[in-house]
């Protein structure tokens, strides 16, 4: 009983409980404690195995990540080099300050 | 109506209890009737950083989970133990004894009562927000702590394994039609000050960004001696817990 009105309560956060794979809710809501008893268990092993992941694609969309990264910090050294330059040109003292964000 | 968060990350190391930690306190401090739950039940921590001995926590999850005593009986009320004079802080400890957690191992448990747990402190304690501090990785127990909340806060740092491996784990809960949020911690100062980080993260997990918090000496000197918000309420550190703060809240709100 206790539950159920959970599942109501989550309902809210989940995009859509309709669509496949079966959602968790649909474990929860087992009847009887015996067939309750590791389903969830069962429902993520079975949820995992069926995923057919691709790993080398993945591989291949981290590095690419990786190399879109670097390129945001090279242009952030890029910048900071800049900075000092003109902080050696204008006579300025950089402000170790800003460091704190 | 309340919400049960869970905060998970991929690898150890990231910063989850310091996470859970620091946002139960602000939340609290924000006027929330807020609960932190240990749920890394096989390397519990968070009762270290909340200043919480064995002594005091006289009952734990183990004992609720073995039906030893009713969930109120372990939930520990710290309010006024961390000085907070707003909301109401409360906490469930897991027990560190190696024996409960090798009973743990090798028993299990009803996998439900994760579930059972965020239901009761929501509807029956009246709690806003109860906070899963998880154990890293995906291990079925992990997932089951991850499932057994409404939405989830993945915790990464900007290294490969964390990146390669929250990228996993978002791809996971999307599939168990989980909502996450990306929290990206300990980011090098340097990358944590570019505007496009938190765009290319979203978009690579698919998952919105909510919070980039730079890598601190400070908290890390911390050692985990207390809660570092409320020792140094001023620190850039603890601004970025409030504005995650703020931004769950309105978040929850919608």
């Amino acid at each position: 009983m206790q539950i159920t009105s959970l599942t109501a309560s989550s309902r809210c956060f989940s995009e859509d409980l309709n669509s496949t794979p079966p959602s968790l809710y649909v474990g929860i809501a087992l009847p009887g404690k015996e067939r309750r008893r590791g389903s969830l268990r069962d429902f993520i092993a079975s949820t995992l195995a069926s995923m057919k992941t691709d790993m080398s694609r993945i591989e291949s969309v981290i590095s690419n990540f990786e190399r879109r990264i670097d390129a945001i910090m090279n242009k952030i050294d890029d910048l900071e080099q800049r900075v000092s330059h003109l902080e050696k040109l204008l006579g300025v003292r950089p402000d170790k300050g800003k460091d704190r964000r | 109506m309340g919400v049960s968060i869970a905060i998970h990350s991929y690898r150890g190391g990231t910063g989850k209890s310091t996470t859970t930690a620091n946002l139960a306190v602000v939340l609290s401090a924000l006027g929330f009737k807020v609960v932190a739950v240990d749920l890394d039940i096989t390397s519990p921590g968070l009762h270290v950083i909340f200043g919480i001995s064995s002594e005091i926590m006289k009952h734990t999850l183990n004992d609720f989970l073995y039906k030893r005593c009713r969930l109120e009986d372990a939930v520990l009320d710290i309010t006024s133990h961390l000085g907070l004079s707003k909301g109401k802080l409360y906490f469930i400890g897991s027990s560190m004894k190696p024996e409960e957690i090798a009973k743990l191992l090798k028993e299990g448990y009803n996998e439900y009562l994760f579930k059972e747990v965020s239901d009761q402190l929501i509807n029956s304690f009246g709690v806003d927000i109860v906070l899963f501090d998880t154990h890293p990785g995906l291990t079925e127990d992990t997932i089951i702590s991850v499932l057994s909340s409404e939405l989830s806060l993945l915790i990464m740092r900007m290294d490969k394994q964390d990146i390669t491996g929250t990228y996993i784990t978002a791809q996971i809960l999307r599939r168990f039609k989980k909502v996450s949020y990306v929290v990206l911690n300990m980011v090098p100062p340097k990358l944590a000050s570019a505007p496009e980080l938190a765009n290319e993260v979203s978009k690579l997990v698919k998952a919105p960004v909510v919070a980039v918090i730079p890598f601190y000496e400070e908290v890390l000197s911390h050692r985990s001696r207390g809660v570092f918000v409320l020792k140094h309420p001023k620190h850039p550190f603890t601004s970025r817990i409030i504005k995650l703060a703020e931004t769950l809240f309105s978040l929850i709100k919608r």
